[in-house]
């Protein structure tokens, strides 16, 4: 397994930014006679400054296990993976402390991304102002709705202005303005040099990607200007209130 | 400066966060009387055999039940609510303090944070325990009683930890409610076994800790000092073990 961050080679105009090479990972069992799943067998992937890439696959194909990767949340097990500038996270799940406040998360993950505490109040007003979520700064993450927890989670991916942005089903919960103001606001910051991963299900969204990737059989398919096997579904039902 | 920053931001937010756990909290306000006042409100005061040690030897001396109690309860309070703490702590930030890592914290940032808390959190909880104790019993070595306190709790505090890791909130809650009461309460209770406790009942956490406390409860000299030292011992070797634990578990970098 390795992992660096050294700068990568130009492509083009644009500067890959990321870059995993023949990726592999199987999830062990616990259990001496369990059965181990592997769920990447050769994955390669590469992601340039400036452009939105889609991730798809079939449930339990393997795209959140290749973004955590990617991120460096997740160990792999063979293969390379090097990456350059900074790196903004969004996972499915909000990951976040339940009983801080809003502000006070916004004060902690600031801290790491090494924020004065003024850059992280203009970035909380900013984000707060953009996702619609000021008038809960002062309300604990376990009092939020899930969109609004969404919106946390998002805004703390994106509160350092990455040159990287890793999003794993970003817009889950979301109202349909704010699902709107989600892919503005990503498409100003691919504008500004910033590549946007993303993991996607809807349809709707496929105009909207530079490249798109399928995950299929423990392997990346560049599926850009294919259907996908599994398709992409039409139907954004369930994904917003 | 900036890694002084994140720990201390860490450390602090941590603090408020684990303030705001109720069931903690609870737990710190009500247990202490319940165990503690209530064992010394029940318990006959009638002389019992005490197996303690004297001038390097185990031997037995005559002391008040109650006395005994206080001896045995104290720390199984603060025991248990130390090793809850624990658990809580693993337990909510195994997922989380994973992405701390992602937005540049440092493992050694976290880790301090996290035990920092922890630190805290026992040293609350002890003088909550001994506080109670206080109304209604007065060790005869305060500062050792409380010294081999500090010991146990911590140790008991990291115990948790590690259980947090392997289990998951329920399992974990009743292993942490169980472990104390059968080693503290009684392995190592000199009314329970008064001979000197088997082989294995030597490995528990308690052992030496409450020895100790028994000693300096109880006697006016200090005869326990080595078991001090091993407690201290055991605390080191258990911490160690968490804080590899907690690195292996959250993927802090």
């Amino acid at each position: 397994m390795e992992t660096t961050t050294a700068p990568t080679e130009t492509v083009g105009e644009s500067k890959t930014l990321v870059r995993g090479n023949a990726l592999e990972k199987t999830y062990g069992s616990r259990l001496p006679l369990g059965r181990s799943t592997p769920v990447l067998t050769g994955a390669d992937i590469e992601v340039r400054a400036g452009e939105i890439v889609g991730i798809v696959g079939e449930n339990g194909s393997g795209k959140s296990t290749l973004m955590k990767i990617l991120v460096g949340v997740l160990d792999h097990d063979v293969g390379t993976v090097e990456r350059t500038g900074t790196v903004g996270w969004c996972p499915q799940e909000p990951l976040l402390y339940d009983r801080l406040t809003v502000s006070e998360t916004f004060r902690l993950f600031g801290a790491g991304y090494g924020m004065s505490r003024e850059e992280i109040d203009a970035a909380k007003r900013r984000l707060a102002d953009e996702l619609d979520f000021e008038r809960y700064l002062d309300y604990r993450v376990d009092q939020l709705s899930g969109g609004n927890r969404q919106k946390v989670n998002l805004s703390i991916a994106l509160m350092h202005d990455p040159d990287v942005l890793m999003l794993d089903e970003p817009y889950t919960g979301f109202d349909w303005e704010t699902y709107l103001r989600f892919w503005d606001m990503a498409q100003d910051l691919a504008n500004d040099g910033t590549a946007v991963v993303m993991i996607s299900h809807l349809i709707e969204e496929r105009s909207r990607l530079d490249r798109v990737f399928e995950v299929r059989d423990g392997l990346v398919h560049d599926v850009t200007d294919e259907e996908t096997e599994s398709g992409l579904r039409s139907d954004p039902e369930g994904e917003h209130e | 400066m900036v890694s002084v920053n994140r720990t201390a931001t860490a450390f602090g937010i941590g603090l408020r966060e684990h303030a705001r756990n109720y069931v903690l909290v609870a737990l710190l306000v009500v247990l202490p009387v319940s165990f503690i006042t209530l064992a010394f409100a029940v318990t006959q005061d009638v002389q019992m055999p005490v197996r303690t040690v004297v001038d390097g030897e185990t031997t037995t001396v005559m002391r008040g039940m109650p006395e005994v109690h206080g001896v045995i309860m104290t720390p199984i309070t603060s025991s248990f609510i130390a090793g809850l703490a624990g658990l809580f702590l693993m337990r909510e930030a195994r997922d989380t303090d994973g992405r701390l890592a992602v937005v540049g914290y440092r493992a050694r940032q976290v880790i301090a944070a996290r035990f920092g808390v922890l630190a805290v959190i026992t040293l609350v909880v002890v003088a909550v325990s001994v506080g109670v104790m206080l109304i209604d019993f007065q060790p005869e070595q305060l500062w050792w009683f409380v010294a081999a306190m500090l010991v146990l709790s911590v140790t008991y505090g990291l115990i948790g930890m590690l259980v947090g890791a392997a289990f998951n909130r329920l399992a974990g809650l009743w292993i942490m409610l169980i472990l104390p009461m059968i080693d503290i309460g009684l392995f190592q209770d000199p009314l329970f076994v008064q001979s000197e406790p088997e082989w294995w009942m030597k490995l528990f956490p308690g052992y030496h800790p409450v020895r100790v406390m028994v000693d300096t409860g109880l006697t006016t000299d200090l005869d326990t000092a080595a078991s001090l030292g091993w407690g201290a011992g055991y605390l080191l070797v258990v911490g160690l073990l968490a804080v590899w634990v907690y690195y292996r578990g959250t993927r802090t970098t």
